[in-house]
């Protein structure tokens, strides 16, 4: 029988640090009291988390072809949180970097739904189609605002969220079309999301006031009806109506308001991780 | 699931060429991969698929090209040429030399 003698493993050098950058101390960044820059970084947050959490599939999901049209979905997602962020920019004076890691967990303020952990291939589809189409109907609302500057912005990212529906269409038809494995899967998955879709509709801070201003033409929870049916239209084609029954819209409350989930505060550390560890850098 | 050849059309006056092929288990999900992997950066004006000897297009040629900025899944979104001048500049101001051997000198 051959033994193995423990070797005390060689002294590992200290891994490299960057010097030309002060070690973290900057403050996080706290966004004034501002109803329109609320909402922007409530639709960039939102982006960020989408994006973030569809990128985790990279080099892991079940096909490549899946595997590269997750990782354009999730570069689109971060691309258009950047616009978002632009557009907060004019309004705050901090730079993008600042906006979408700089703050404190508490002032995020996205649904939650969003920041879940991507699950099984089911559990992301699922996701991933129902918050497109709430985005969908929430820019397609938002061409009738009067302020120039979100409306200025929409074209580019209402041509790739249509690209982003057909993706997650396609997919569900298909894996539920095929054994009953995808089908129970599917249902399981939209059982969990669903149940935490409310938070998208969430009333967001002064929600009133950006629809008196026109900044708003409606308010948020005013989407619900049309998101219930766009998705129970689509539920339908799908072959699984009954995931539709029933819909309770009253959880995944919170994010809106800055309250996350026990799995934000993981993320939001690995999110920010190097804009807090060097304030400054450039890369 | 089958394999779909990918065509582009890198301009409009150009003729369909072959970029790839994708795996798909019909061809609406072959067009749409297609579109996802190989017309992301504005590679063509057009995407197609071959299905048995059918050329089946995009229905929406607005779908190929990207909307949003994303030049950093290019190279040419890592300008070198700026950086490399700010280095050199930088050297300058310090009045330092750099010396010894570097990559590719010593072939």
């Amino acid at each position: 029988m051959s033994t193995v003698t423990p070797v005390d493993p060689a002294p590992r050098e200290a891994a490299p640090r960057l010097t030309n950058v002060p070690a973290a101390t900057r403050p996080g960044w706290t966004p004034p009291d501002d109803p329109r820059l609320a909402f922007v970084l409530s639709m960039a947050d939102d982006e960020l988390m989408i994006g973030h959490r569809h990128a985790h599939w990279t080099g892991v999901a079940p096909t490549l072809e899946a595997d590269l049209a997750f990782s354009s979905l999730a570069q689109d997602e971060i691309g258009h949180a950047a616009i978002w962020y632009g557009v907060a920019e004019e309004l705050t004076g901090q730079d993008e970097d600042t906006l979408a890691f700089g703050r404190a967990p508490a002032a995020y303020r996205h649904a939650t739904l969003l920041e879940a952990e991507p699950g099984d291939w089911a559990f992301t589809l699922v996701r991933q189609h129902a918050y497109d189409l709430f985005d969908h109907l929430r820019l397609d609302a938002l061409t009738d605002s009067e302020d120039a500057s979100i409306v200025g912005v929409l074209g580019p990212i209402l041509r790739e969220e249509r690209l982003h529906r057909a993706h997650a269409r396609a997919w569900l038809s298909r894996a539920v079309e095929g054994s009953a494995v995808g089908r129970d899967r599917v249902l399981a998955a939209a059982d969990q999301v669903l149940g935490q879709a409310g938070g998208l509709f969430e009333t967001l801070p002064w929600e009133e006031e950006l629809v008196k201003d026109g900044t708003l033409p409606l308010m948020m929870g005013d989407l619900r009806e049309p998101w219930i049916a766009a998705l129970r239209e689509d539920y339908d084609s799908f072959g699984i109506p009954e995931a539709v029954d029933g819909l309770d819209l009253a959880g995944g409350l919170g994010g809106r308001q800055g309250t996350h989930t026990s799995v934000f505060l993981p993320l939001w550390q690995e999110m920010t991780a190097l804009f807090r560890d060097h304030p400054g850098a450039t890369w | 699931m089958s394999r779909f050849p990918v065509l582009q059309r890198r301009r409009e006056d150009s003729d369909w060429e072959t970029v790839g092929y994708v795996h798909a288990p019909d061809r609406e999900m072959a067009l749409g991969f297609a579109l996802h992997s190989f017309f992301r950066h504005g590679e063509g004006v057009n995407c197609a698929i071959d299905d048995g000897g059918e050329i089946v297009t995009v229905t929406d040629p607005r779908d190929v090209v990207a909307h949003t900025d994303k030049s950093y899944r290019v190279s040419a979104g890592y300008p070198l040429g700026p950086k490399r001048r700010k280095a050199e500049q930088r050297i300058a101001e310090l009045g330092v030399r750099v010396e010894g051997v570097r990559p590719g000198d010593d072939v």
